[in-house]
C-alpha cells in the first residue's frame, strides 16, 4: 500500500507543477519578446545608418546626393545608391543589361532598361538586408504583379504636399511637383550645402511598413490608407475619413522614384494614415501622385529615424506635429514652387523635414 | 479529499486569473482624447459629407471628421486608439467642395504599368460660404471639457 502511494505524482503535484511553469513562462515571454523586438530595432537602426554612409560615399563622389528618381526612366535613388552599399555587382548587372537579366532568357534589356513594375527584369527581384527592417515581414510574402520587391527604408520628401508631377513631365526642376521641401529631389540630387537647417536638424530616412496587396491595410491588416475626398484632407489627416479600396500596393516596388514606395512626408505623425486622393475602386488601378505619405514601424510606439548627418533617433508617435490640420491651408495642388524658407507648420517633426525652414526645435 | 479538492479550484481560478492581471499591465492611450460628437445644419438642413476641423488653440493635437448623409459626426485625433478629440479649445472650420474638373484619368501609357490611369488634378470649388472653411473666418469655436458630453450643432447660413 505505502509503495503504491510512493509510485508517481498526485494530481494536485502535477498541477502546482504546471502552475509554476504556467507563471514562469507568463512572465518571461513578453521580456524575451520584448528582447527580441529590441534587437530588431537596433539591426533597422543599423541599417539606416549603413544607408547614410552610401548616401555620403556617394555625395563625396558624386557631389550631390542621389536624386528620389529620375524623369526619363521613374529609377529611384535605391538603385543609384547601391554600388556604395556594398552591392556593386547587382548595379553591375542593372548597368550592362543584355538577355542575362531577363527571367524568361529572351527579353534584351539595354542598361538600366528595367522598368520598375517589370517582374521579368530580374535584378529588381533580388533581396538584400539593407532594404528591410527585420520587424516587417513582407519580404516573405509573396509578391503581386507588377511590384518586384519591398522597400522599407523612406528618404524624406520634406513637409508639404503637392500634386507630385508626373515624372516624364519636362518641367525644370525647381517648378511644381518635382521641388521639395525635403532632403530628397526629383532629378537633380540636393547637396549638404542647400541644408541649411543643418545636416543634425533635417531628416534623412524614415521607414514605413509595406501594404497589403489590393487593400487600404498593412500587411499586418492595420488600415494605412485613407482616401481623402476633395477638400477635406484634414480629416483624411486624422484618419477620420473611411478608408476605401486602393489599388496601390504600397511600399513594394524598391527601385521606383514615387513617394508611395521610397519616400515620405513628415507632416502626419509617425504612423499616422497615409491619404491620397481619389480612390483605386473606381478606375481600376491608379497611378496617384496626390498623396500624404507617412513613416510608420512595428517597432512599439514610433518610428526610427536617420538624420543626414548620419545618427538615428527614434522618434515617438506623440511628437509634435503642430496643426496638421492646416494642410488644408496648404493646397496640395499648388500651382507654384513651395517655399524652402518658410517656418514648418507641422511642428517638430515638421521642421526635421524640412532643410531650410529655419526653425530652431530640437528633437 | 476536500484539501485536494479546494486545491484543484484554487489553481483553477489562478489560471483563470493570470491573463487577467497581465492584461491590466497594458499601456495607457499615448493620446487621451474624450469623445466628441456633434452635427452640422447650412440652412436648417443637415450637410452631409462635410469636413468639420477642430483647429487647436494650444499646442495640441487637432482633431476632425467627416460629416454623415445627417450631418452627424464624430471627432478623430490622430494617434489615438479611440475616437475623440484632447481637450481644450478649439477653433472650427466646416468645408464642403466639389471637384470641378471633368476631365476624365489618362492611361499612362509610356510611363506606368499597364493599366494604370493617371488622376487630373481636381479644381475644387465650395458648395457652401468660403467663410467656414478658414478657422480665423468662420467664428465658430468649441470647448472640449474632459468630464461630460461633448456634443456640438453648428448652424451655419
Amino acid at each position: 500500500m505505502k509503495n503504491k502511494l510512493n509510485k508517481g505524482f498526485t494530481l494536485v503535484e502535477l498541477l502546482v507543477v504546471i502552475a509554476i511553469i504556467g507563471i514562469l513562462i507568463a512572465l518571461l515571454l513578453p521580456a524575451v519578446q520584448a528582447a527580441r523586438e529590441a534587437a530588431r530595432r537596433m539591426q533597422c537602426t543599423n541599417n539606416l545608418k549603413q544607408l547614410a554612409l552610401g548616401m555620403h560615399n556617394y555625395h563625396d563622389v558624386v557631389s550631390t546626393l542621389p536624386p528620389v528618381g529620375f524623369a526619363s526612366n521613374r529609377i529611384g535613388w535605391v538603385v543609384q545608391l547601391l554600388p556604395y552599399i556594398e552591392q556593386q555587382n547587382l548595379y553591375s548587372w542593372i548597368a550592362g543589361g543584355g538577355t542575362t537579366t531577363s527571367v524568361d532568357g529572351t527579353t534584351n534589356y539595354g542598361p538600366f532598361g528595367g522598368q520598375p513594375w517589370d517582374q521579368n527584369y530580374k535584378p529588381w527581384l533580388e533581396k538584400f538586408n539593407l532594404r528591410y527592417c527585420p520587424s516587417d515581414t513582407a519580404i516573405d510574402e509573396p509578391q503581386p504583379q507588377y511590384y518586384p520587391g519591398c522597400q522599407n527604408y523612406r528618404i524624406c520628401l520634406g513637409d508639404v504636399i503637392f500634386a507630385y508631377e508626373s515624372l516624364s513631365d519636362s518641367s525644370p526642376v525647381t517648378s511644381k511637383g518635382k521641388n521639395t521641401r525635403g532632403i530628397g529631389r526629383l532629378d537633380l540630387g540636393r547637396n549638404f550645402s542647400e541644408d541649411l537647417d543643418g545636416t543634425s536638424n533635417t531628416i534623412m530616412f524614415s521607414e514605413a511598413i509595406s501594404g497589403k496587396p489590393g487593400t487600404g491595410l498593412s500587411n499586418r491588416g492595420n488600415t494605412i490608407f485613407v482616401a481623402w475626398s476633395v477638400g477635406s484632407i484634414a480629416s483624411c489627416v486624422n484618419g477620420a475619413a473611411a478608408p476605401e479600396g486602393y489599388a496601390e500596393e504600397y511600399g513594394r516596388r524598391w527601385c521606383e522614384s514615387q513617394p508611395a514606395h521610397v519616400g515620405f512626408f513628415s507632416t502626419v505623425p509617425p504612423n499616422g494614415p497615409n491619404c491620397q486622393y481619389g480612390s483605386g475602386s473606381s478606375a481600376g488601378y491608379q497611378e496617384n501622385w496626390h498623396q500624404i505619405i507617412t513613416a510608420s514601424s512595428y517597432h512599439s510606439g514610433g518610428v526610427n529615424c536617420c538624420l543626414v548627418d548620419g545618427s538615428v533617433r527614434f522618434v515617438s508617435n506623440t511628437i509634435d506635429c503642430g496643426d496638421t490640420n492646416a494642410e488644408t491651408q496648404y493646397s496640395p495642388y499648388m500651382t507654384t514652387s513651395p517655399s524652402l524658407t518658410d517656418e514648418s507648420k507641422f511642428g517638430v517633426w515638421g521642421a526635421y523635414g524640412s532643410i531650410s525652414g529655419g526653425e530652431t526645435k530640437t528633437l | 479529499m476536500i484539501g485536494r479538492k479546494f486545491t484543484w479550484s484554487r489553481f483553477f481560478l489562478l489560471f483563470c486569473a493570470m491573463p487577467l492581471l497581465f492584461a491590466s499591465c497594458g499601456r495607457k492611450d499615448s493620446v487621451p482624447v474624450v469623445q466628441v460628437t456633434g452635427r452640422v445644419v447650412y440652412k436648417g438642413e443637415a450637410l452631409a459629407g462635410a469636413s468639420v476641423e477642430f483647429h487647436p488653440d494650444s499646442d495640441q493635437r487637432p482633431a476632425a471628421a467627416i460629416t454623415d448623409a445627417e450631418g452627424n459626426f464624430i471627432l478623430r485625433t490622430v494617434g489615438a486608439k479611440k475616437e475623440g478629440a484632447l481637450p481644450g479649445t478649439y477653433r472650427v472650420a466646416i468645408r464642403k467642395s466639389v471637384n470641378t474638373n471633368k476631365e476624365r484619368p489618362v492611361p499612362a501609357v509610356t510611363n506606368g504599368p499597364p493599366g494604370s490611369q493617371r488622376l487630373p488634378h481636381p479644381v475644387l470649388k465650395s458648395v457652401i460660404p468660403e467663410k467656414w472653411s478658414s478657422p480665423e473666418t468662420s467664428g465658430l469655436s468649441a470647448v472640449v471639457e474632459k468630464k461630460g458630453e461633448n456634443r456640438f450643432v453648428f448652424e451655419i447660413e
